[in-house]
């Protein structure tokens, strides 16, 4: 497909309807991430015009300043659809990794406490919060009854455990709770899959940081976050592991069968989609909301063994005074009223980006909008943005969830062989511990954008505002 | 004899396979499959079989079918399917797929696995015959 778009201002871009698409669509670049596009024969932007494709789809399909080439959506996609003109609900515009996500956490701690105890810190994390495959805590056992409960309950269900505290549930997305839950939706190997993995981080791109606050770009939006300069944090990235995967997989195939029947011609499979208001539709949503739970929960899960950790690293609770600042989903679909419509609003690899006075916020931070949460690669930091009403206009109230890789992994692991990487960064100040080697060569800094540049992007188009960098002092990855 | 190429993908990971026979295609996509799950070379020898069938309208979908199965083995049940043995099939659903499993407790290769496979997708998914050979391209979600 030929991919031709205009320029509407620095960093705006149009792709007018054409062919078989029923939207424009619109994309935020700078000039380097243009280069980078047209550096992949423009595929992700074919992607973006596939989107634009389906049924139901609100003007315009959309791409936030951090897209890249993905399967089905791009990495970066937004796209709205209207339950009562035919729209309709695709997993592929949500991804395997069902609410996959951000939770930061703020500490009392300041980056001078942390630096004695840094590397003992270190060891107590990657001891205490399970990777992945073969690695589970034995002192967390769900059975499938509790499995369910905490599809319907999410976050709330671990916190009433114990394993966190009730204010952490203020500061999620949805009360960590996402409606409509429908455990009943979700497959017996959906099921198998979850019951191991609840509490465990994962491999490829999932990841956890100690940081420091670097700087504050904001002072007013950051106080109301709780955030101050040189004041130790924790990012915490993942999602809903194999049970979400598994959702996506059920229902992918399903909507493939059904496509002809609700005459969606698809061009490319990994869209399948079904209307929102049909039993297909219904039923993934509800499978999806439960997936989406699980992943709330398993951030809150997490946020347990870090406390522990930081315990066990000898900073007391009053210390280290952990709590969320937020946490939110970069990979899901909400239904949300924009333009005075309710819409149902897919972000794959986007994140949600609400401003002063939008509905679902803390209320101490109903009057700026909400914490961004935007990652960027292990070696060089972080950003905590603000949700704009420019993004309610422009975006659906969406933003970037992160830098996007401009290298393939066989590429990046071609770039850094012979070094080491361990040691490039232990130079920097920060302590890396991984399970894989390659997943490390595969996630290396250079393997991903500057998210500085996304950044600006995103404050230049009006999408998202800087509150404050935060930079890595410990990486632990699957 | 089978040939396999990894694929260059920005996010994610892709792989080209060829083979002789449709379940040489299969078998070759597996193979490909524990090269993205683990580093090196695996033992050639499983501690236990296991067959398994699967059937699918179309031989892209079984092809999804057959790698998510794999990783489900590798991840849930902790089986590493070291060797595969393929059949292919017509069947009145579209195409049914045989296969004997050779499977190696994931312990006794821990060391070298490489990180998780989420899923494999359709996107740019061919199954197909060229020429008297049997090609497939997938890209696997990392």
């Amino acid at each position: 497909m030929n991919v031709s778009f205009v320029q509407e201002d620095r960093y705006t871009f149009r792709i007018p309807r054409k062919g078989k698409m029923r939207a424009d669509a619109v994309f935020f670049a700078s000039k380097r991430i243009l280069a980078h596009l047209e550096s992949e024969n423009y595929a992700s932007l074919v992607q973006l015009m596939n989107v634009a494709t389906l049924p139901g789809i609100v003007e315009p399909a959309l791409a936030m300043p951090d897209i890249h080439w993905g399967y089905g959506f791009p990495i970066g996609g937004v796209a709205a659809f209207d339950p009562e003109a035919g729209g309709v609900v695709s997993p592929g515009g949500v991804g395997f990794d069902i609410n996959c996500g951000v939770r930061l956490l703020a500490s009392g701690l300041e980056r001078r406490d942390l630096e004695p105890r840094k590397a003992w810190l270190a060891d107590r994390l990657y001891e205490r919060v399970p990777a992945g495959v073969g690695s589970k805590r034995r002192d967390v056992k769900l059975n499938r009854r509790s499995l369910a409960r905490v599809l319907e309950e999410g976050a709330g269900w671990v916190v009433r455990q114990g394993w966190g505290e009730a204010d952490d549930l203020a500061h999620i997305e949805s009360g960590g709770r996402l409606a409509g839950a429908d455990p009943g939706r979700v497959s017996e190997r959906a099921y198998e899959r979850g019951l191991p993995q609840l509490g465990t981080l994962g491999s490829g791109n999932h990841f956890l940081e100690v940081q420091y606050v670097e700087q504050v770009y904001d002072p007013e939006v950051a106080a109301a976050f709780g955030l101050r300069e040189d004041q130790v944090t924790v990012l915490i990235h993942t999602g809903s592991r194999g049970l979400g995967h598994q959702v996506c997989q059920d229902h992918v195939q399903k909507f493939l069968q059904v496509a002809p029947k609700y005459g969606i011609e698809l061009v490319d499979r990994q869209l399948a989609a079904a209307p929102i208001e049909s039993p297909e539709g219904r039923a993934y949503l509800g499978a999806m909301a439960a997936a989406a739970n699980y992943a709330f929960a398993n951030r809150q899960l997490i946020t347990h063994y870090v406390r522990e950790a930081f315990e066990a690293a000898g900073f007391a609770p009053r210390d280290h005074a952990l709590r969320v600042v937020y946490d939110l989903a970069h990979n899901n679909a909400k239904f949300e009223t924009h333009g005075g419509r309710r819409v149902l609003v897919h972000r794959k690899g986007a994140t949600r980006a609400f401003g002063p006075g939008a509905p679902d916020l803390p209320p101490a931070y109903a009057a700026v909008g909400q914490p961004v949460l935007v990652p960027g690669d292990m070696g060089r930091y972080s950003y905590v943005l603000v949700g704009t009403a420019g993004a309610m206009e422009k975006s659906f109230g969406s933003s970037c969830h992160g830098a996007g890789r401009v290298l393939s992994r066989a590429r990046s692991k071609k770039q850094v062989k012979g070094r080491d990487l361990v040691r490039e960064l232990a130079e920097a100040g920060i302590e890396l511990r991984a399970v894989s080697r390659r997943t490390v060569a595969e996630e290396a800094p250079e393997a991903y954008k500057d998210v500085a540049e996304v950044v600006q992007v995103v404050e230049g188009a009006g999408l998202g505002r800087r509150v404050a960098r935060l930079r890595p002092v410990i990486v632990v990855k699957g | 004899m089978a040939r396999l190429r990894m694929l260059e993908h920005t996010a994610d990971v892709g792989f080209e396979v060829e083979a002789d026979s449709l379940g040489g295609v299969f078998e070759a996509a597996a193979a490909a499959l524990l090269r993205v799950l683990f580093e090196g070379e695996l033992p050639r020898r499983g501690r236990r079989r296991e067959r398994l069938a699967l059937a699918a309208p179309d031989l892209e979908t079984l092809m999804v079918r057959w790698l998510d199965e794999l990783i489900y083995r590798v991840q849930t049940r902790g089986e590493v399917p070291v060797r595969t043995r393929v059949r292919l099939t017509a069947a009145p659903e579209g195409s049914r797929l045989e296969a004997e499993l050779e499977l190696l407790p994931f312990e006794e290769v821990r060391d070298r696995f490489a990180g998780e496979v989420k899923a494999a997708t359709y996107h740019g998914l061919v199954v197909e015959e060229a020429e008297g050979r049997f090609r497939a391209r997938v890209i696997l979600d990392v």
